[in-house]
């Protein structure tokens, strides 16, 4: 008993001394907004967090920030990443052509700026039969179902990226991109379509190589990385086991 | 069981009068729920049939004029609700004294405040005014009993009267009357209470089980042969039709037709819908649900030492009925296994697969007083060894155990529906792992000053989880400005609240798209959003 009075009353202080203040926040955010140019993508974590996302409303409102950790799955060509002390983190500049140009770190907040040095789409549009997503054509549809560019939704998690909704029992997607580059994302069921679905769903890529898998029971994105073809095309398949209807996102982009 | 001394009841008045205080001071930040939007409707029409009652009595009973006044919200019996109306009536209509809100909470708000304090006649009962005061510090600081303590619901009320129906049993020796009209009370709380009767089955059979068990066996010494069943109380008899008359006398809506209207409210229950809970990060939506549910939303939300305390006080208690029964003894104390099936039974329903799980930990809710009971007497020789016999470190002991719950409390607060502690890694921890933090629309309050202060002249507002009935009564009471307007279309509000609740990740997804909204502000508690307001560009 004394432990666990002892425990509570420790977590209570460590949790009361990990909250990060409104005000810093957004001074943090108001301290670099100046540096902040014109098409760099901002994102905070946790994700969840919004004072990060009033802050960014307030201080750049050109910048519409990344939805949180599933919506970081797909590249970026500069990125500022915005940390409160118990962010879940990560470390972008452990991959592969990916550096750290500024960082900020304030009262256990912090801010990164990360670029990528290699040339790269952060969000890939595929296409359905012959109609293809592009940035402003959001929607195409046949009769094996329909694919829309829009904010995707998992249990409370949410990322920018294609909702698909398979009407028939399979639907294949192709992304077009260049010989070589590397589709990297992020590919699951929804909120609404774990919700609803009737049964299972498997996966097959096919760029470079192929690979299939079944899809895990929860709704969020996998993440995934594939390399296009000589034709600079990576093909999805997706297959529902024996039913219709699922709905199922893909979140990804180019990198070349 | 002890008598309660004179000391004693004014202890418990003392602490139900401290913690009814305590209450209405925190509802006056707290946000106004759906439900209580209803019931506020509901105890408003209720009211119109005493008024008739008053000038036309003959006209009052005639079926029509019933179904005029009692068909709204006949899912729940109206005891709670025509208390509102009371309270409503006489603190708001007649003395001017609250807010038409803090009027039809007072009700609620004292029978939580009582539920404290018949948590400290329990505790006395069994063990005496030191296990009395830990157990209903347990309970007062238990941070979502101190939530729903505040509003004008049936969930701490019907906490208070399951604990009522157990004293009066407990204490059923000339007094079977009394236990029968409580009972009657408490089913005309809250249908919970319906499950009472069983534990009382479960319990005489319990007792009686040797008794039960032997008349199976042949041959017995006393040359007796056959299956003889134990005499039935006198109690059953009281209960078992007091009960059920004030349930019907209550409830003006079922005089016309009793067996169907009974009937009706049985099937609804029995098939109640279900709202999503999100758990470990995944929404639930429907059964079947996992059956550790109560068990760990129960670790997750109440403190440390009361999680520890109730684990070890279960354990002991279930270790000497153990005995008991291993010993083939008769039971020497049947309080134990009263005590240990008034905490088991209602966490077991909620386990069952089926059963709706929604709002959080309310619908278990009337287990939480014995289960703090049990903690605070498995605390006991603790607190008496670190004591060392000296009666002034037991105060100081006693305030140490349940301080972690009280600062839970008070971080969560007014938001306590969203409260988590110490095992879940309080608020943030929470977030992280996926646990849901609102349910009923009223984490709204707070932001209604930005709109009245910001918004244009009939602006319209599009209020997601928060209904139509609740802007209302915000509008009366002037905490939301009159010329305000209420919307379910999106595309007309020039306002849009976004509750971050698992129902509502289209609304947050849907706004956040639209190229005409803006985040304006954000109410949270420790960083942890409950809602978001976004405002149309330009208006």
């Amino acid at each position: 008993m004394i432990g666990a009075v002892l425990t509570a009353l420790a977590l209570q202080a460590w949790t009361g001394l990990t909250i990060p203040s409104k005000s810093a926040q957004s001074a943090l955010v108001s301290a670099v907004a100046a540096t902040v140019q014109p098409g760099d993508e901002v994102a905070y974590l946790p994700g969840w967090e919004q004072q990060w996302a009033l802050s960014i409303a307030r201080h750049l409102p050109d910048h519409t920030p990344r939805l949180g950790r599933d919506d970081l799955l797909r590249p970026f060509h500069r990125l500022w990443l915005f940390e409160s002390a118990d962010s879940p983190g990560l470390d972008f500049a452990s991959q592969p052509g990916v550096k750290v140009l500024e960082e900020v770190v304030k009262g256990g907040l912090s801010v990164r700026l990360y670029e990528h040095q290699r040339a790269l789409e952060p969000i890939a549009y595929p296409q359905l039969k012959k109609c293809r997503l592009t940035k402003e054509r959001t929607r195409c549809s046949d009769a094996s179902g329909r694919i829309q560019t829009t904010e995707l939704a998992f249990d409370g998690r949410f990322a920018w990226g294609q909702k698909i909704t398979i009407k028939s029992d399979v639907m294949t997607l192709i992304f077009q991109g260049e010989p070589g580059a590397t589709l990297i994302g992020g590919m699951g069921w929804t909120g609404h379509g774990v919700r609803h679905a009737k049964g299972g769903a498997s996966l097959e890529w096919q760029g470079s190589q192929a690979s299939g898998h079944a899809l895990a029971s929860r709704a969020g994105l996998k993440p995934f990385l594939v390399v296009s073809n000589s034709q600079g095309q990576v093909q999805l398949k997706i297959t529902l086991n024996n039913w219709k209807d699922g709905e199922f996102a893909v979140s990804s982009g180019w990198v070349k | 069981m002890n008598a309660f001394s004179a000391a004693n009841r004014r202890v418990a008045g003392a602490l139900g009068l401290a913690y009814m205080l305590a209450l209405l001071l925190a509802q006056t930040q707290t946000g106004v729920t759906r439900d209580e939007g209803y019931y506020f409707k509901a105890a408003r029409e209720y009211s119109g049939w005493f008024r008739v009652l008053v000038q036309d009595p003959k006209r009052a009973f005639n079926a029509k004029e019933i179904d005029r006044h009692w068909s709204y919200n006949h899912e729940h019996p109206v005891l709670m609700k025509v208390l509102f109306a009371a309270s409503n009536g006489l603190f708001h209509e007649a003395l001017g004294l609250s807010s038409e809100v803090t009027a039809m909470r007072l009700p609620g708000i004292i029978m939580s405040a009582l539920g404290v304090a018949l948590t400290f006649l329990l505790g006395v009962g069994l063990c005496g005014p030191a296990v009395g005061w830990l157990a209903a510090l347990f309970l007062a600081t238990s941070p979502r009993y101190f939530y729903h303590g505040q509003m004008a619901c049936f969930d701490s009320a019907v906490t208070t009267m399951w604990l009522a129906v157990a004293l009066a049993w407990l204490y059923r020796e000339g007094h079977h009357i009394r236990l029968g009209v409580v009972f009657g009370l408490a089913i005309a709380t809250k249908h919970n209470v319906l499950f009472f009767p069983i534990l009382l089955l479960c319990h005489w059979l319990w007792i009686h089980r040797e008794r039960i068990v032997g008349g199976f066996r042949a041959g017995r010494a006393d040359g007796a042969d056959g299956w003889v069943l134990p005499s039935i109380p006198w109690w059953v008899f009281f209960m078992g039709l007091i009960g059920p008359l004030v349930f019907l006398l209550h409830w003006p809506y079922l005089w016309p037709d009793p067996v169907g209207r009974i009937g009706w409210y049985f099937g609804f229950h029995l098939h109640h819908e279900h709202y999503p809970v999100r758990y470990f990060g995944q929404s639930l939506w429907s059964p079947p649900f996992p059956r550790g549910f109560p068990v760990v939303m129960w670790a997750v939300t109440l403190s440390l030492p009361l999680v520890v305390a109730m684990a070890g006080g279960l354990v002991e208690a279930l270790r000497r009925l153990g005995r008991d029964l291993w010993w083939g003894l008769q039971p020497t104390d049947a309080r134990t296994a009263f005590m240990v099936l008034n905490l088991l039974i209602p966490v077991v329903l909620i386990a069952s697969p089926s059963v709706p799980i929604f709002g959080g930990t309310k619908h278990w809710m009337n287990a939480l007083p014995f289960g703090c009971v049990l903690a605070a007497q498995f605390c006991l020789p603790v607190i008496l060894r670190l004591a060392n016999n000296r009666r002034a470190f037991i105060a100081p002991l006693i305030a140490l155990i349940v301080l972690p719950g009280a600062l839970s409390t008070l971080r969560a607060h007014p938001h306590g529906i969203g409260a988590y502690t110490e095992l879940a890694g309080g608020l943030r921890g929470a977030a992280d792992l996926g646990f849901q933090r609102q349910f009923w629309g009223g984490a709204s309050r707070p932001l209604l000053e930005k709109i009245n202060k910001e918004a244009r002249q009939g602006a319209v507002i599009f209020c997601d989880r928060t209904n139509e009935d609740t802007f209302l009564a915000y509008q009366r009471d002037g905490l939301l400005r009159s010329d305000l307007r209420f919307t379910l279309q999106m595309g007309k509000a020039h306002w849009w609240f976004a509750f971050h609740q698992p129902d509502s990740d289209w609304v947050l997804s849907a706004i956040r798209m639209r190229r005409d909204s803006s985040l304006v502000a954000v109410e949270d508690l420790e960083g942890v959003p409950m809602v978001s307001l976004y405002k149309r560009k330009g208006s």
